[in-house]
C-alpha cells in the first residue's frame, strides 16, 4: 500500500482526468452531469454507464464499462446505494482499468454495523495486488476540480487559488456557493472526502504543497479512518511543513460535538489537548466552529494574496502584515467608540494621534466637526482633496490596517458620491503600495442599493466586510498567519 | 436634582402640537421632510427665517414673536454655538417652550469654549426657565411615528421599541437596519446628545410607565457632568425597570473612552461597577455592536408581540426554562459544527437514547441520516413529509427549549418550495403552541431569491438568523433575561 501511496499521480487523475465516468447513471445524477457539462469538461470524455438506460441528459449511455472506449478511466463516479457497492466494484475491476474511484453513499460506516462490514470489504478490495485504484469517500460529495469536475451545476468553471479538503459534503457545497455569492471567490480543487477509507486528507494535503495552482487550502476535519492507525501521525507531519497558509476547522471540538461525529462520517476524533499542540507546533491556523467564519478569513487571505499576485509577485515573496495598529476612518458618530471598544477587545491597538501627527492634520485642513483623532471622525468633507490628504497623512508607517465605514446613498452618481468614491480608490491605491490593509465596513441590509454600491466596491478590489468584529477577526488570522511564517521559518525566496 | 423620583411627562417632546424651527434653511430640510413623512400637520409647523420666504415651500416668518402660537412644544435650535445662547434667552423671553432640541455640535465634546457654553445653557434652563427641557446639544432628535422625525426614511407605523442613544448616527441606524432587516417598528427614539438636561434616567422613567413601549434599547456613552447624581439615579431606576432594557455601552475599553470624549463628551466608568449593574438589575448587556443589539430587538419583539399586556407574572411562566436545544438538519457537517457552536455557547444538546430513539424509530425509521440530536434527516421531508413532520414533533419532548433548523435560498420548483415552507410553519406553529422557540438559519448571500424568501420568512413571523452564533446570542440574552424576571418575582 505505501507504494501506491508515493505515487501522488492519482490525484492528477482525480483533479485534472481525462476520462470520467458515472457508473450507475440515471436521472439521479442530474448534478452530477450539470456540473461537469458546466465545467466545460469535453462531453466526449464523460461516459455514463447503466445497462438499463439508452440516453441520458443528452448523452449516449453505455450498457457497460467494456463498451467504453477507452484504456482506462480517470475517474470513475459510483452513484449507487450500499447494497450494490460491492458487487459494483467487482464489476468495475474486471472490466477496466480506472484511476479513481467517487463513492457516493453513505449509511456505511458512519451508520450500522452492515455499513462497517461493506466498507471494510471495499478496503480489502482495494488492497488487492492487482488493483491500483485509489478511492475518494464513501459518504460524500467528491471533487470540484474547475474546469474539469464538479458536482453541482453553479460551482464556477474558472480556475482560482483555493483548495477545500473537507469531510463534509454539505459545509463543501456552502463554502463554495456562499464564497462564490459573497466575495467572489474562486478555488483550485475541491474535494468533499467523506469517512476516508482510502485518500486520506494527508496525501490531498501533500499534494496541493506541491501544486502551482492552490495558495490557501481550507480544511473541514472530523477524524480518521480506522483503515489508518498512522494517518494522525502523518497528517501532523505534512501540517508542520505546509507552505501554503491552512486554515483549519475542526468538527467535534467539544465533547457533545464528537458524540454527533459518530453518525456523521464515523471517524475517529482525537482529544481537544492534542490539536492544541498541532496548531501550536505547526503553521496551520485554527478556526472557529463555523462556517461563517472559515469564509470571512478565507476571504480576507484570498484579496491579500491575490493583491501580490497582481503585481507580478511570486507566492514567496507575499509580505504579511506586521503589527495590530488601526486607524480607524468614519462619517461620524457613535460607529467610532464601539469600533474602538471591539478593536481593543479583540486585541488591536487604535494608536493616538498626538504631537506630530496631530499638528500636521491640523495644517491640512482644520475640520470644525468631528474629530482629527483616531478614531478619524470627519463628517461631511468625505469628497474633498483635504479629506483625501488627510487620511493619507494619516496612515502613518506605524499603522498597519485601516478600517473605514462606508455607506450607500439613493443616488451614487451625485457629485457628492462621485467625489467621495474617487477618494477611495486613491486610498486604496495608497494603502496597497505600502503593503497595509484596507478594509471596508458596510452594514449588512437587503437593500437594492447597498447591493448596488457592494457590488460596486468589490468589482473594484475593495475589502468589504458586513460588521467590524468580522473584519478583525479575519485581519487577525492574517496576522497570526504572518508570524507563524516567521516562527517555523517558512522563508522567502527573495 | 430635587426632582429624582418625578417622571418628567415627554408626551409633548415626542408627540408636539406645534414645532418651531429656529433658523430654518434648506440645509436643514431633513428636518422637515422626517415631519412630512410622518404626517406632521404644517399648519403646526413654524419655520423661522429672518432671509427665508419659504423652506421646501412652507412659508417662514421672520421672528419668533411672528408666529401664532404662545406655546411652543418642541423648538428645534439649529443656530450655531456662536448664536445659541442669545436666541435661546430671545425665544424663552416672548414664548412658553416646553422642549427644546439644541441640534448643533462642538459644545462639550469639542472645546473649552464649548463646554463654557453648555455650563451656560444648563444654567439658564435650571435656574430660569425649570418647566423647559432640553434635548442635546449634538444629537439628532426624536422619532415618534406619526408624530415626529427628523428623517423621511423611518417608518410611519408603531411599533412597542423605544429607543434612547447617545449618538444620533447609530440611533439613525438601528431605526434603518432595524426595519429592513427584521421589519421592526418603534414606538418613540431620541438622539439625546450631551445631556445639558434631559437624562438618560429622564427617558427610562417615562419609557418604563408608557404604555406604547414594552422594550428599551439604549446606546450610553457616559454621565453628564450636569448630574452629579445620574450614576445612582440611573441605577436606581434601572432596578426598578420592569421591561427589557437592551444596553449597548460605548467607550467599555479604556481606549473607547477617550474616543467618547470627543463624541459626546460624557463621562465614562468602569466596566466593575457596570458589571455589578447587569447583576442587580434586569438591564441586557449588549456586546459593542447595533448588528447585536438589533438582533436582540428582533428577538424580543417578536416574544413581546405575542404576549403585549401580559402581566410579569404571565411572562415570566413562558420565557425558557432551560437551554436545550434540538438541532434538525438536512444532513451533513453542519450538525457537527452546530453542535460545537451550541456546546461553546453554554446550551445542551439532549442525547437521544433509550426510550426517545425508540420512540422515535417507532414514529419512522429511517435509512439513511440519523434519529439523534442533530437530527439528520435527508430527503425525508419531500419524499415523506408526513413522517418528516412527524418525527421533528416526537423530538421535540419536553425538556426541548430551542429547536434550530437550517433553509437556503437554493432554486427549487414551486411544489417543492411550497412544501418546505409549508413544513417548517407547521413545526413552527408546534414549538410556539408549546412556548418554545424555534429558530430558522438562512445564510447570507447577495441575491435577489434569497432576499425574497428571507422577506417572506420574516413577514410570516419566523424568527430567522443569517448565523447561528446571531441567533444564539440573542436567545441567552433572552433566557437570562427571563431568569432575572424570575428571580426578581420570587423576591418581591
Amino acid at each position: 500500500m505505501t507504494d501506491k501511496e508515493n505515487k501522488p499521480k492519482f490525484l492528477d487523475a482525480l483533479f485534472k482526468p481525462r476520462t470520467i465516468g458515472i457508473y450507475g447513471a440515471s436521472e439521479r445524477s442530474r448534478h452530477f452531469v450539470g456540473g461537469i457539462k458546466n465545467q466545460g469538461f469535453d462531453q466526449e470524455k464523460l461516459y455514463l454507464i447503466n445497462p438499463k438506460r439508452e440516453e441520458l441528459f443528452d448523452l449516449k449511455v453505455y450498457k457497460t464499462l467494456s463498451d467504453v472506449p477507452e484504456e482506462e478511466i480517470d475517474h470513475l463516479i459510483i452513484t449507487l446505494g450500499r447494497d450494490r457497492l460491492l458487487t459494483s466494484l467487482e464489476d468495475i475491476f474486471s472490466r477496466k482499468k480506472i484511476n479513481t474511484i467517487h463513492i457516493f453513499a453513505g449509511s456505511l460506516g458512519e451508520f450500522d454495523e452492515e455499513g462497517v462490514k461493506i466498507e471494510t470489504e471495499i478496503r480489502k478490495m482495494l488492497d488487492r495486488e492487482d488493483i491500483n485504484t485509489r478511492l475518494v469517500g464513501p459518504n460524500c460529495m467528491g471533487v470540484y476540480a474547475p474546469g474539469y469536475c464538479a458536482y453541482m451545476k453553479y460551482f464556477p468553471p474558472e480556475l482560482g487559488n483555493i483548495a477545500l479538503i473537507f469531510q463534509s459534503g454539505d459545509l463543501h457545497t456552502r463554502f463554495i456557493k456562499f464564497g462564490d455569492l459573497r466575495y467572489g471567490l474562486r478555488f483550485s480543487r475541491g474535494v468533499s472526502i467523506g469517512n476516508t477509507i482510502d485518500i486520506q486528507i494527508s496525501d490531498v494535503l501533500q499534494y496541493l504543497n506541491n501544486e502551482e495552482d492552490t495558495d490557501i487550502i481550507g480544511v473541514y476535519f472530523e477524524g480518521f479512518s480506522n483503515y489508518h492507525p498512522k494517518e494522525g501521525r502523518k497528517l501532523f507531519q505534512i501540517l508542520k511543513t505546509m507552505k501554503k497558509p491552512v486554515l483549519f476547522m475542526r468538527g467535534g471540538e467539544t465533547e457533545r460535538g464528537q458524540a454527533a461525529v459518530l453518525t456523521h462520517t464515523g471517524t475517529l476524533g482525537t482529544k481537544q489537548k492534542i490539536w492544541d499542540a498541532v496548531y501550536k507546533q505547526s503553521p496551520i491556523i485554527k478556526v472557529p466552529s463555523s462556517l461563517e467564519s472559515l469564509l470571512d478569513y478565507t476571504y480576507l487571505f484570498y484579496m491579500y494574496i491575490n493583491k501580490f499576485k497582481k503585481q507580478g509577485k511570486k507566492f514567496e515573496e507575499i509580505l504579511y502584515p506586521k503589527g495590530k495598529n488601526s486607524l480607524v476612518i468614519l462619517w461620524s458618530g457613535g460607529f467610532g467608540i464601539l469600533a474602538t471598544d471591539v478593536l481593543i477587545k479583540l486585541g488591536l491597538n487604535v494608536p493616538n494621534f498626538d504631537g506630530e501627527i496631530a499638528e500636521k492634520l491640523r495644517r491640512i485642513y482644520s475640520i470644525k466637526v468631528g474629530s482629527l483623532s483616531n478614531p478619524l471622525d470627519m463628517p461631511y468633507i468625505e469628497m474633498r482633496k483635504e479629506y483625501l490628504e488627510i487620511v493619507k497623512a494619516a496612515i502613518s508607517e506605524d499603522i498597519d490596517l485601516i478600517i473605514m465605514q462606508t455607506d450607500t446613498a439613493s443616488n451614487l452618481q451625485s457629485e457628492n458620491r462621485i467625489g467621495l468614491y474617487a477618494n477611495l480608490l486613491k486610498i486604496k491605491e495608497f494603502v496597497d503600495s505600502q503593503n497595509k490593509v484596507l478594509i471596508l465596513i458596510l452594514y449588512e441590509y437587503p437593500d437594492e442599493n447597498r447591493k448596488k454600491y457592494y457590488d460596486m466596491l468589490t468589482n473594484d478590489g475593495f475589502i468589504v466586510y458586513p460588521s467590524i468584529p468580522r473584519a478583525v477577526e479575519a485581519y487577525l488570522t492574517l496576522y497570526e498567519y504572518g508570524r507563524k511564517r516567521n516562527t517555523f521559518k517558512i522563508l522567502n525566496k527573495s | 436634582m430635587n426632582e429624582e423620583n418625578k417622571i418628567i411627562s415627554l408626551d409633548f417632546l415626542f408627540k408636539p402640537r406645534n414645532i418651531a424651527m429656529f433658523v430654518a434653511k434648506q440645509a436643514f430640510s431633513f428636518f422637515i421632510e422626517g415631519l412630512l413623512a410622518q404626517g406632521f400637520n404644517t399648519d403646526n409647523l413654524y419655520l423661522i427665517s429672518p432671509s427665508e420666504e419659504k423652506v421646501l415651500g412652507i412659508k417662514c416668518y421672520k421672528s419668533i414673536n411672528d408666529i401664532p402660537s404662545d406655546t411652543i412644544d418642541l423648538l428645534i435650535l439649529t443656530v450655531t454655538r456662536n448664536e445659541l445662547i442669545k436666541s435661546l434667552r430671545n425665544i424663552l423671553d416672548t414664548k412658553q417652550v416646553n422642549f427644546i432640541h439644541f441640534f448643533g455640535a462642538r459644545t462639550g465634546e469639542y472645546d473649552d469654549i464649548g463646554l463654557k457654553i453648555e455650563d451656560q445653557l444648563n444654567d439658564i434652563l435650571r435656574k430660569e426657565y425649570p418647566n423647559t427641557k432640553a434635548i442635546g446639544p449634538n444629537c439628532m432628535g426624536v422619532y415618534c411615528p406619526m408624530h415626529n422625525s427628523y428623517s423621511a426614511d423611518f417608518p410611519s407605523e408603531k411599533g412597542f421599541i423605544a429607543l434612547t442613544f447617545h449618538s444620533g448616527d447609530l440611533h439613525s441606524r438601528v431605526i434603518r437596519y432595524g426595519l429592513s432587516r427584521y421589519n421592526l417598528k418603534f414606538s418613540k427614539g431620541g438622539s439625546i446628545g450631551n445631556c445639558v438636561s434631559l437624562q438618560v434616567s429622564d427617558f427610562l422613567k417615562y419609557f418604563n410607565q408608557d404604555e406604547e413601549t414594552e422594550i428599551i434599547a439604549l446606546y450610553y456613552e457616559g454621565f453628564s457632568r450636569y448630574q452629579k447624581l445620574e450614576g445612582r439615579e440611573l441605577f436606581k431606576i434601572l432596578k426598578d425597570m420592569r421591561k427589557p432594557v437592551l444596553f449597548l455601552r460605548g467607550g467599555k475599553s479604556n481606549r473607547g473612552k477617550t474616543a467618547v470624549l470627543t463624541h459626546t463628551g460624557s463621562l465614562g466608568s468602569d466596566e466593575k461597577i457596570w458589571q455589578g449593574v447587569y447583576k442587580q438589575t434586569p438591564l441586557i448587556e449588549v456586546g459593542s455592536s447595533i448588528d447585536e443589539m438589533i438582533d436582540y430587538l428582533f428577538f424580543f419583539n417578536n416574544f413581546y408581540k405575542k404576549i403585549r399586556g401580559a402581566s410579569l407574572q404571565e411572562q415570566v411562566n413562558i420565557y425558557p426554562k432551560g437551554k436545550n436545544a434540538l438541532v434538525i438538519i438536512w444532513s451533513g457537517g453542519i450538525g457537527i459544527i452546530d453542535t460545537d457552536t451550541l456546546s461553546e455557547f453554554g446550551l445542551n444538546m439532549p442525547l437521544f437514547d433509550g426510550e426517545t430513539k425508540e420512540r422515535l424509530q417507532n414514529v419512522y425509521n429511517i435509512k439513511v441520516g440519523s434519529l439523534s440530536n442533530p437530527l439528520d434527516l435527508p430527503w425525508i421531508m419531500h419524499r415523506r413529509p408526513d413522517e418528516y413532520v412527524a418525527l421533528s414533533k416526537a423530538a421535540i419532548s419536553e425538556n426541548i427549549d430551542l429547536v434550530i433548523m437550517h433553509t437556503d435560498a437554493r432554486r427549487r420548483d414551486k411544489k417543492s418550495f411550497d412544501l418546505m415552507y409549508d413544513t417548517f410553519k407547521i413545526i413552527r406553529d408546534y414549538v410556539e403552541s408549546l412556548n418554545k422557540i424555534m429558530i430558522l438559519i438562512l445564510p447570507n448571500t447577495p441575491t435577489s431569491g434569497r432576499k425574497r424568501y428571507y422577506q417572506r420568512l420574516i413577514k410570516d413571523g419566523f424568527l430567522v438568523y443569517s448565523d447561528l452564533r446571531n441567533g444564539l446570542k440573542a436567545f441567552l440574552a433572552f433566557y437570562n433575561h427571563g431568569m432575572k424576571l424570575r428571580k426578581m418575582l420570587d423576591t418581591e
